[in-house]
């Protein structure tokens, strides 16, 4: 894993940050919680990017019976997700402390 | 894969089609068909009519969106072997920028809307021409280091006597038309001086018997 990996982008945290305190959820419920700071002509691209850091990990939704159309994606934060956020969280709480 | 499960009259099908002329297997799965999925529940969930409509431009517009910015952005993880897109508006910001500057100097020239809109729809045909083309013949000796950046650089670009070369003759000769229309009769005595020398060199090889020029036939490659 090179440096450039080793950062977690604004919106990879909020993503994370999202799934870690309410749970697995589908991509456009992301943007609805994000208020405004996710776009759904994007924000897919940064989920599928993530999950393949290995930050999520994702499933289609169980098929409903009779159901049409296709089966939502449905995200959810992995352990290296929630350990990369705790890391995250802990350095930028340090480094307030440093005024950066 | 399950798109056996998509019904044909639902909404999103035209999209999903041209994601699939566009991206590979991989890309789809992972970016595009979770984005249509979710249109298509948004739609399903949405009580009037004009609340679907309105769901359906915001979604339609974000799958848009989606699929003009991540071809640029879509690389391989040397790690799972997966489709893994890069930071899709940071790394394509000059391109959106550029298109966008063409929209808003469109929509204030209201003289250069029709060329821009043509110019635009052509280049979308036009690409998904090649693509289509190159997905049935693919480079058998491909230089891997040419794919790591994601430019467009005319003077890099093979155009061989194919069929590939053919479509971007069309499109470039349509786009000028269109840019210029002055340019027409120039263009016919070109194409009618073309076509002479390319018969006249055919007649020529012809009876010298030089051998390979058969599968060099534009019209046998297509």
């Amino acid at each position: 894993m090179d440096d450039k990996e080793l950062r977690l982008p604004t919106k990879e945290r909020l993503i994370l940050d999202l799934l870690v305190s309410t749970g697995p959820l589908y991509g456009l419920r992301l943007v609805e919680l994000s208020e405004g700071r996710l776009k759904r002509g994007t924000v897919y691209v940064t989920l599928a990017r993530m999950e393949a850091k290995g930050y999520l990990e994702s499933e289609q939704e169980p098929p409903v019976p009779g159901a049409i159309g296709l089966p939502r994606r449905i995200y959810r934060s992995t352990t290296l997700g929630e350990r990369m956020l705790r890391a995250w969280t802990t350095m930028a709480r340090e480094l307030a402390w440093e005024g950066l | 894969m399950t798109a056996s499960a998509h019904n044909p009259r639902e909404p999103g099908r035209l999209l999903l089609k041209l994601a699939r002329l566009l991206f590979d297997e991989a890309t789809l799965v992972s970016v595009v068909q979770p984005a249509i999925a979710d249109l298509q529940h948004e739609l399903r969930e949405a009580g009037s009519r004009g609340r679907r409509l309105r769901a359906y431009c915001q979604g339609a517009g974000a799958i848009l969106k989606l699929i003009v910015v991540v071809p640029a952005g879509v690389t391989q993880s040397p790690v799972s072997g997966r489709a893994m897109p890069e930071r899709a508006w940071s790394e394509d910001r000059p391109f959106v920028m550029l298109l966008t500057a063409f929209f808003v100097a469109a929509l204030i020239v209201p003289m250069l809307f029709g060329w821009t809109a043509t110019a635009v729809v052509s280049g979308v045909l036009l690409a998904t021409g090649l693509r289509h083309w190159h997905n049935r013949h693919p480079v058998r000796q491909a230089d891997s280091s040419a794919w790591l950046t994601a430019d467009i650089n005319f003077s890099a670009i093979p155009v061989g006597g194919n069929a590939g070369g053919l479509i971007c003759m069309i499109g470039c000769a349509v786009i000028l038309l269109v840019g210029v229309p002055g340019f027409v009769w120039f263009l016919a005595a070109t194409l009618a001086a073309g076509v002479m020398v390319a018969a006249a060199l055919s007649i020529w090889h012809s009876t010298r018997r030089i051998s390979g020029l058969r599968n060099r036939s534009l019209l046998g490659r297509i």
